[in-house]
């Protein structure tokens, strides 16, 4: 866009105030008013526009929540959960595949293909835009549960560059063995379109309760470990694996207590919930394994859910709380619980609690396409 | 006391603490510190009389709360009574909103510029785009075309949404 264009005056207000409305708007309804006029259009597909509006939709969080049976025709869409308005639903189905959500970073989904194992897509359901990531040279790690997949997958958008990796790990097995002694990880680097091999001796058992979310903060990439006192992490700069200590208070306490890796406003948190308290720490510095206490929560006005409730996201504003058939919010600011979205649409017939494919989300206009 | 006055020639005495919640009038103050008492007349030329009624209105409200006890320590009770009168505030018609938006830039207000943008793009949210056009009063200047051809099916899905 040149620079008269940037300086006039569009209906009833300069373009400078225009962007600071249209910046305020929810994803969706951007991706509408492209054809509100042409200075519209080119504004909303400004590079600047996406940054700017980044800023805004990154205060609201949402809960991506895919039906658990992603062969079933009729539970093909994704289900957006927010804490106030109801949910809504927006479909997959541009990808010409069967897909399943692997992992969420800034508005952009990692997502594998059910059929083709192997395959991986990147993409944002908001734009509808794709990419299909060349496959790797490794045959996908093995798994049992609940589709053969790479063990952990992590996705890092970076909201500037608006460049990503994609980080596929797991243990190697060989054939006839029973279990792999050898870590790989294959790296994708989105400004190349190509893959890094990585191999480690044996760092730690990992992946948590078959629900390997990895948690990603300017440039790494997070995964708890299965015995829940280290965090695994690939630093995509230095291309390096390292763990770190989850803090004194949660390995004190081993005993009933349930640990879970979220983000927490562009940094690394982990929630304990352990006797009716669900306690959230945020990882202060990185180097020297420093944790600090956010809040600590009392479950027992929420009844059953504190036993069954799985955080699944969280921000300044909220904790959202997953069980097996509905989304529990909790207001930071007021203390209060409420349900998110609206519970006839979360529930379906299926086996798999909803927790087993919740992902948090804030809708973006972001590319995937660097 | 600092005296406004509006592009319509009325006149709006505040006090200086009161006013000092715009920006620009407080660095306008500071230069002019010292000086005659005239000097603490303040042309605000490019609104028109309503609006600087409603900004002071504004300033009134959120005088007694200082911006960060707003965010910070207020109790609950009281965000929610802030939060209540500030829907009430700006449940106007949508060019009384742009006029405050306008005020809020030109005087560097930001919680007033915040909640204006805030609720407009609540108004625009779930509009159609030839609403928006209508509201925005935007000539629609794509050809029947591409209108037809290229945006449609780009955003065939948002259309589709929002007939089902």
């Amino acid at each position: 866009m040149d620079d008269s264009a940037m300086n006039s005056q569009i209906g009833f207000l300069p373009l400078d105030l225009i962007i600071q409305i249209l910046s305020r708007l929810p994803s969706k309804s951007l991706i509408k008013f492209k054809s509100v006029c042409k200075s519209w259009y080119l504004l909303i597909s400004s590079t600047h526009f996406t940054q700017l509006h980044s800023r805004f939709s990154s205060q609201t969080l949402q809960l991506v929540i895919q039906p658990p049976d992603p062969t079933d025709p009729n539970s093909e869409k994704l289900l957006f959960v927010d804490s106030s308005t109801p949910s809504s639903n927006l479909s997959l189905d541009f990808v010409n595949d069967c897909i399943k959500v692997r992992a969420s970073s800034n508005g952009i989904l990692c997502c594998s293909s059910v059929k083709n194992k192997g395959v991986y897509y990147v993409c944002n359901p908001i734009t509808r835009e794709y990419r299909i990531l060349p496959r790797t040279r490794d045959r996908p790690f093995t798994r049992t549960q609940p589709f053969y997949e790479a063990t952990l997958v992590g996705l890092c958008f970076n909201p500037i560059s608006f460049k990503f990796t994609v980080v596929l790990a797991g243990f190697y097995r060989s054939f006839g063995q029973f279990r792999g002694n050898q870590f790989v990880s294959n790296v994708f680097y989105s400004e190349t379109n190509s893959w890094k091999r990585f191999e480690f001796p044996l760092i730690d058992e990992f992946t948590h309760m078959n629900r390997n979310q990895a948690v990603h903060d300017n440039c790494s990439i997070f995964w708890l470990t299965q015995n829940c006192t280290h965090l695994l992490y690939f630093d995509s700069e230095i291309e390096n694996w390292g763990k770190i200590a989850l803090p004194g208070e949660i390995l004190g306490i081993q005993n009933g207590s349930r640990v879970y890796l979220l983000e927490y406003e562009g940094h690394v948190s982990v929630i304990q919930i352990s006797q009716g308290v669900m306690s959230t720490f945020v990882l202060k510095d990185r180097n020297l394994e420093k944790w600090y206490i956010l809040d600590q929560v009392k479950l027992n006005c929420i009844g059953c859910f504190a036993n069954s409730g799985i955080p699944v996201g969280q921000n300044r504003c909220f904790v959202f709380l997953a069980a097996q058939r509905n989304v529990l919010a909790y207001d930071r600011r007021s203390r209060v619980w409420k349900e998110a979205g609206s519970s006839s649409r979360c529930s379906s017939g299926s086996m798999y609690p909803l927790w087993f494919s919740a992902f948090p989300f804030k809708g973006s206009l972001f590319p995937c396409k660097f | 006391m600092i005296t406004l006055i509006s592009s319509d020639k009325r006149k709006f005495h505040v006090l200086e603490e009161v006013a000092n919640q715009s920006l620009t009038i407080r660095d306008v103050i500071e230069d002019r510190r010292g000086r005659r008492r005239a000097d603490r007349i303040i042309l605000v030329t490019n609104i028109n009389s309503k609006i600087p009624e409603k900004v002071i209105v504004y300033w009134l409200r959120h005088f007694l709360m200082p911006e960060e006890i707003a965010h910070a320590s207020m109790s609950h009770k009281k965000a929610e009574k802030l939060k209540k009168w500030e829907a009430k505030f700006f449940d106007t018609d949508i060019d009384t909103l742009n006029d405050l938006i306008l005020a809020a830039d030109s005087l560097d207000i930001p919680s007033l510029f915040d909640g204006a943008c805030e609720k407009v793009s609540d108004i625009l949210k779930n509009r159609s785009a030839e609403e928006v056009g209508e509201i925005s009063k935007i000539e629609n200047e794509f050809t029947h075309e591409e209108e037809e051809e290229e945006i449609p099916s780009e955003n065939a899905w948002v259309w589709r949404n929002e007939f089902a």
